[in-house]
């Protein structure tokens, strides 16, 4: 019975919260606004900073080594598998053989690089590649049609290129060299659109993938960059050229056993014969986060202060709406409302705003992450998707409804004194 | 009448003895008054401003402490109860008019005249005794004060200043209290009108069974009551 009837109340005083906030609906709506800021700053730099760093994890999931010419490993990275950045220099064919040919290693997938196509990335590789690579932890290529490429001049495409262009399999195009703002376009040898690749929610979505033989075939009348003046070579008769390559851009490596990535990482360091670097993706992430760390705390530090700007702006708006509320909360006063009760009242309705800004926030945020995905993974190969809260975001929305709570408290008990010493009316 | 004999004494629905209260650093605004209200008794309270007529309404209806003496609303020591409790008691037992601008201007009048039921469980059974709801029971007295079902839904704000009131008094009188305070309610109203209120108003807190406590500079409307007290 005692129970019923504080809940009773507590119903009422609920009510009659939303009620007095629906009347002051346009001031209380910038408040909103302000807390969805927060709430979208906060949660947004979070969702971006955990799913950029699980995809591109998940990109690389399966890959031990990753090997390519001496020089930065997080450029090497960024470069052989996210297609981000310039090109670091060659490794030699042999010295991809060579490390295919170790006991230690499972499998090797070549990767050969610098061509594009309508600004997505071209590259050159094997049948390895549909086997072994695997991304989202541990899935597996698909194939949604087609088949993998089997001969020269033909090429299967990523999904997003495929849904992008247009291109479905038996589908003629032309690749270009170079993959800046300048190419020049590889006119005499058109490839066929043989397959399309399912969506993996990975750079393989906007990529186009070539055998090798390809990649040299399109370039046995080129030096240096650039069509040698004055020699053509037809597709038809660089069939009857070597067309194996003499160098490729990098190379990812499978182990037969993980333990054993240390001793295999130092027999290519050390190979006297070519200078190469042999990288651990995960090592060369966490150096990557390491450079951003800073970054994302600059952006954590401006997110929280215009989070407690938000908030104190609840306080106050919700503070200098007390003057103008004065007679209101003293007719409930008068008609027995307690106190405590408008203590009640003034901190439910920091709740309501708060818990609204956070809908509002999340909703917004919910939008333009769908609306924004495709653009961050085409442009900063970043794959953001819609999921539930992770623990640290639930965290943070916690984190939020406390302060909010919290800061709604001190205009609460600034009325809870004003009605003590009111009376029933600021007139008495 | 022979029953009421044997029975406990019914307590005056207000009584003060010897009441002394100074607002701070002044001279004292009322001195030792004693007085009583019985049950359903109108008395007419009425003197010029600045008199203490306010000062009384706020001690009777416990938001003043006095200094000297004892306040008791039904019975019951208003003036030495704590806070709280005193809060419930009025709350349970008092029904308040003000001046002008009584109602809470985002609920409708239904709602405005519900509030009462909504803070004090007291009120909400004594209107449930009689009604099946207590919406029934505030929508009956808002007719019986001519504020008729077309005024229920619409906004407080854009009823005219008498409905106002006449709204605020079926607001102070569901759920039958002990004791009506008006302070004022008729000087935002014309002689006609006032009348007209003060004798609905009279009406229904004897229907109630209530005491009512009325504060006029108006001595014209002192006619209607069952005693006069001139501060």
């Amino acid at each position: 019975m005692v129970e019923d009837e504080a809940l009773l109340r507590l119903r009422a005083l609920l009510r009659l919260a939303l009620q007095s906030a629906w009347n002051r609906r346009f001031t209380l709506f910038l408040v909103l606004l302000s807390i969805a800021l927060s709430t979208i700053l906060l949660v947004g730099l979070e969702r971006v900073r955990g799913q950029a760093r699980s995809s591109f994890v998940q990109a690389i999931a399966g890959t031990d080594l990753v090997v390519g010419a001496r020089g930065s490993s997080i450029q090497l990275i960024l470069y052989a598998v996210f297609h981000l950045g310039g090109a670091t220099n060659n490794m030699g064919y042999d010295s991809y053989k060579a490390i295919a040919a170790d006991p230690k290693v499972a499998w090797t997938i070549p990767l050969s690089m610098g061509d594009s196509h309508k600004g997505y990335p071209v590259v050159g590789t094997d049948g390895n590649f549909f086997i072994y690579f695997r991304h989202r932890r541990d899935s597996a290529l698909a194939l949604s049609s087609g088949r993998v490429f089997g001969d020269i001049f033909e090429a299967v495409v990523g999904s997003e290129v495929a849904q992008r262009l247009g291109y479905k399999t038996g589908d003629s195009i032309l690749l270009s060299h170079g993959s800046g703002e300048v190419t020049v376009l590889h006119g005499d040898k058109p490839f066929t659109v043989v397959g399309v690749l399912a969506p993996t929610g990975s750079p393989v979505d906007r990529s186009i993938y070539v055998t090798l033989e390809s990649m040299e075939a399109i370039h046995v009348d080129w030096r240096g960059g650039a069509p040698i003046r004055g020699f053509n070579v037809s597709a038809d008769d660089v069939r009857k050229f070597n067309l194996e390559p003499k160098a490729i851009t990098a190379l990812l490596v499978g182990l037969q056993n993980r333990r054993m990535v240390f001793n295999l990482q130092r027999e290519i360091q050390d190979n006297r014969t070519e200078a190469l670097s042999a990288v651990m993706p995960g090592v060369a992430l966490d150096q990557l986060w390491g450079l951003l760390g800073n970054w994302e705390k600059a952006l954590l530090l401006v997110s929280l202060l215009v989070t407690f700007t938000g908030l104190a702006g609840l306080s106050s708006t919700i503070l200098a709406g007390l003057g103008e509320r004065r007679r209101e909360l003293a007719i409930l006063r008068s008609t027995g409302a307690a106190p405590r009760d408008i203590v009640c009242l003034l901190a439910f309705e920091g709740l309501f705003l708060t818990l609204g800004g956070l809908l509002l926030g999340l909703l917004v945020l919910t939008v333009a992450i769908w609306a924004l995905a495709p653009f961050l993974l085409n442009s900063y190969g970043v794959a953001l998707y819609l999921s539930a809260p992770t623990a640290r975001e639930w965290a943070i929305l916690g984190g939020i409804i406390l302060l909010g709570s919290l800061t709604s408290l001190i205009p609460a008990f600034r009325a809870y004194f004003m009605s003590l010493s009111d009376g029933l009316g600021p007139s008495n | 009448m022979a029953s009421e004999g044997l029975a406990a004494p019914i307590p005056p629905a207000v009584s003060l003895s010897g009441v002394s209260f100074n607002w701070p650093s002044s001279a004292p605004i009322i001195r030792d008054l004693s007085l009583k209200v019985e049950k359903g008794e109108r008395i007419f309270i009425s003197g010029p401003s600045g008199c203490g007529k306010s000062t009384l309404l706020g001690l009777v209806a416990g938001i003043l402490t006095p200094q000297k003496g004892e306040i008791r609303v039904n019975g019951a020591p208003f003036s030495t109860l704590r806070g709280s409790a005193r809060d419930r008691l009025r709350g349970d037992n008092l029904g308040y008019i003000f001046q002008q601008f009584n109602l809470v201007p985002y609920l409708t009048p239904v709602e405005n005249a519900l509030l009462p039921c909504r803070f004090s469980a007291v009120r909400r059974q004594r209107a449930l005794e009689d009604f099946p709801t207590a919406r029934a029971a505030a929508e009956r007295l808002l007719t019986r004060l001519s504020i008729g079902p077309e005024l229920w839904g619409r906004a407080s704000s854009k009823l005219s200043v008498g409905q106002q009131q006449r709204v605020a008094a079926a607001r102070a009188l569901i759920g039958k209290p002990f004791l009506l305070i008006a302070d004022e309610p008729t000087s935002a109203l014309d002689s006609a009108l006032s009348l007209e209120f003060l004798r609905l108003l009279a009406k229904e807190s004897a229907e109630a069974g209530a005491s009512l406590l009325f504060v006029s500079h108006d001595k014209s409307l002192a006619a209607e009551f069952d005693a006069t007290i001139s501060l």
